[in-house]
């Protein structure tokens, strides 16, 4: 009697570690969007250190509130584990939709799974998601063409031949890729053009100073440095002034931040690609808010044209976009 | 009241520890692990995707039905010149919130000078907007949007979007200009049919670089 009371308990037990174990539990509960409750929405992005995210996120807050919601912004500080509690957080506690910039093209599938499970619509702003199934709709940088345009201006301004150096994002992020891709459809049909380093910087400035200062003990005759973002331009610009180097070596970025932008019309650097953060923040804020209305047809992705700004058209840009915007 | 003590006896015991233990096992190296359709297909779909068999497709299909369906080039050159907005709406492809707008097109021209990387022509009227034929290097996407004939929100992600105008310029590399660099010559006619990329939709541009899929010297 006893054998057959501990056997059952012990199948109960091993039932249950199973289960436990293998991660079946309880879907999530669907969001409490009730109308009594305060209409909110859940601003998460990457970094806040940078930026050209806070505008992003600053954005996209201010558009929502302007639209009549409560609207809270959620620092991933790039890293996906905290990305992944903000959605745990957010899905608890009833939000409408989810306006955001995600730290890993993989990796956050997952949480914006979650979320949609949970029937909390999700719009992805600036980074790409390797998905086209969970979030309603992401508004994203058209990043290839405009380093293709970036590519085809560094040809021009440092000439067929020479050596340079480029500094790559977060590696997990499909922007760091698309962006040295188009930005080699370009310069690798030149033989002359030697990339003597390739590293990455995280799209960190204080990384890209530390980085490219290494590169130039060893490389110290480059003529040009790629940066996929405008961060890590300043970053490499910094570094190039403390080597008295800033005057023959071309720098190249890519966001359109203020301060790059004003670095260009100085001629500090040579060429940024110009995002428009706030056209993409506003677009999601509106997009939520429409799906939350009663609207479903949205396109999957929505690529943002980038614009190449150089010292010959840099007045036309500034505030994170053209000026008239 | 009597006490009940329950003796576990020692050979149960042992199944207890060797199955907690075999759990624990399995948990930290698991047999197999459970994805979601979902997860597959998308994975699926990014592992699958193959440019150049996408871009053979397209060449052998919808490309023709764009060669066909291209505006000529003399009515685009007015279309612009009484509106460009109007003109884009009505002619061109958009891809997404851009200023940029892709037109396909085709035509007869003269050739009025060759240059490295580009063939200059004379249309049948002199107009503002210089007309001119792309000989490589090819960058961009203006057969991709011109044609009209690509979704992004069909493709897995932007990387294999991009692959599609990484193909088509190779493929019109090897294919189209060879012919160009062996039988263009100045004061000659040619027929094109082709892409372009203009940055702003709503501004008069200054030339039409219009990169061809096809190209024939009369």
């Amino acid at each position: 009697m006893i054998n057959n009371k501990m056997s059952s308990m012990l199948l109960s037990i091993i039932l249950t570690l199973t289960t436990i174990l293998s991660g079946c539990g309880k879907a999530p509960k669907d969001a409490e969007t009730s109308d009594s409750s305060p209409k909110r929405m859940a601003v998460v992005v990457s970094t806040l250190n940078n930026p050209w995210f806070v505008i992003l996120a600053e954005t996209a807050r201010d558009r929502a509130v302007e639209l009549g919601y409560e609207a809270t912004i959620f620092d991933s500080q790039n890293d996906p584990s905290k990305e992944a509690a903000h959605f745990e957080n957010i899905v608890a506690s009833g939000y409408r939709a989810i306006l955001f910039n995600p730290t890993d093209a993989d990796g956050s599938v997952a949480n914006v799974r979650r979320a949609k499970n949970a029937n909390i619509p999700v719009f992805g702003m600036d980074r790409e998601i390797n998905a086209t199934d969970v979030a309603v709709s992401q508004i994203l940088s058209d990043n290839y063409s405009g380093t293709v345009a970036l590519g085809q201006y560094f040809v021009k301004e440092v000439g067929k031949t020479g050596k340079y150096v480029e500094l790559l994002g977060l590696v997990g992020d499909n922007n760091t890729w698309n962006r040295s891709k188009g930005f080699h459809s370009v310069v690798d049909r030149y033989d002359g053009l030697e990339m003597v380093a390739q590293q990455s910087a995280d799209f960190d400035r204080a990384k890209a100073l530390d980085v490219l200062e290494s590169v130039l003990q060893a490389n110290p005759d480059i003529d040009a440095v790629f940066c996929g973002n405008d961060a890590m331009a300043m970053g490499a610009y910094q570094a190039l002034v403390a080597a008295g180097k800033a005057e023959q070596v071309k720098v190249f970025g890519f966001d359109g931040a203020d301060d790059v932008v004003k670095l260009i019309a100085e001629g500090k650097i040579a060429a940024t690609g110009m995002q428009f953060p706030k056209v993409m923040a506003k677009t999601a804020a509106q997009s939520a808010d429409a799906y939350i209305n009663g609207k479903r047809d949205f396109p999957q992705k929505t690529p943002v044209g980038v614009e190449l700004v150089t010292q010959e058209n840099v007045a036309r840009y500034g505030d994170f976009g053209r000026k008239q915007d | 009241m009597s006490k009940v003590s329950l003796v576990v006896p020692s050979r149960l015991k042992s199944w207890i520890i060797g199955g907690v233990s075999l759990i624990l096992f399995l948990y930290f190296v698991p047999l197999f692990s459970i994805v979601s359709l979902q997860d597959a297909q998308q994975k699926s779909l990014a592992a699958n995707f193959n440019a150049a068999t996408y871009i053979e497709s397209f060449w052998q299909g919808e490309l023709q039905d764009a060669m066909v369906n291209a505006v000529n080039a003399e009515e685009l050159l007015q279309a612009i010149a009484r509106d460009p907005a109007e003109a884009a709406e009505r002619f061109g492809h958009r891809l997404g919130l851009s200023s940029k707008v892709a037109y396909f097109v085709k035509g007869q021209g003269r050739i009025v000078s060759i240059e490295d990387g580009v063939i200059n022509l004379s249309l049948n009227e002199s107009r503002s907007i210089s007309i001119s034929i792309d000989t490589g290097p090819v960058f961009g996407n203006a057969v991709r949007d011109g044609s009209g004939e690509f979704d992004i929100g069909n493709f897995g992600n932007t990387q294999d979007f991009n692959a599609l105008s990484q193909e088509i310029n190779q493929r019109i590399e090897t294919t189209v200009f060879p012919y160009l660099h062996k039988d263009a010559t100045v004061g000659t006619a040619i027929h094109f049919v082709g892409g372009v990329e203009v940055n702003d939709y709503d501004a008069p541009p200054f030339e039409l670089k219009i990169v061809p899929v096809f190209a024939e010297v009369l």
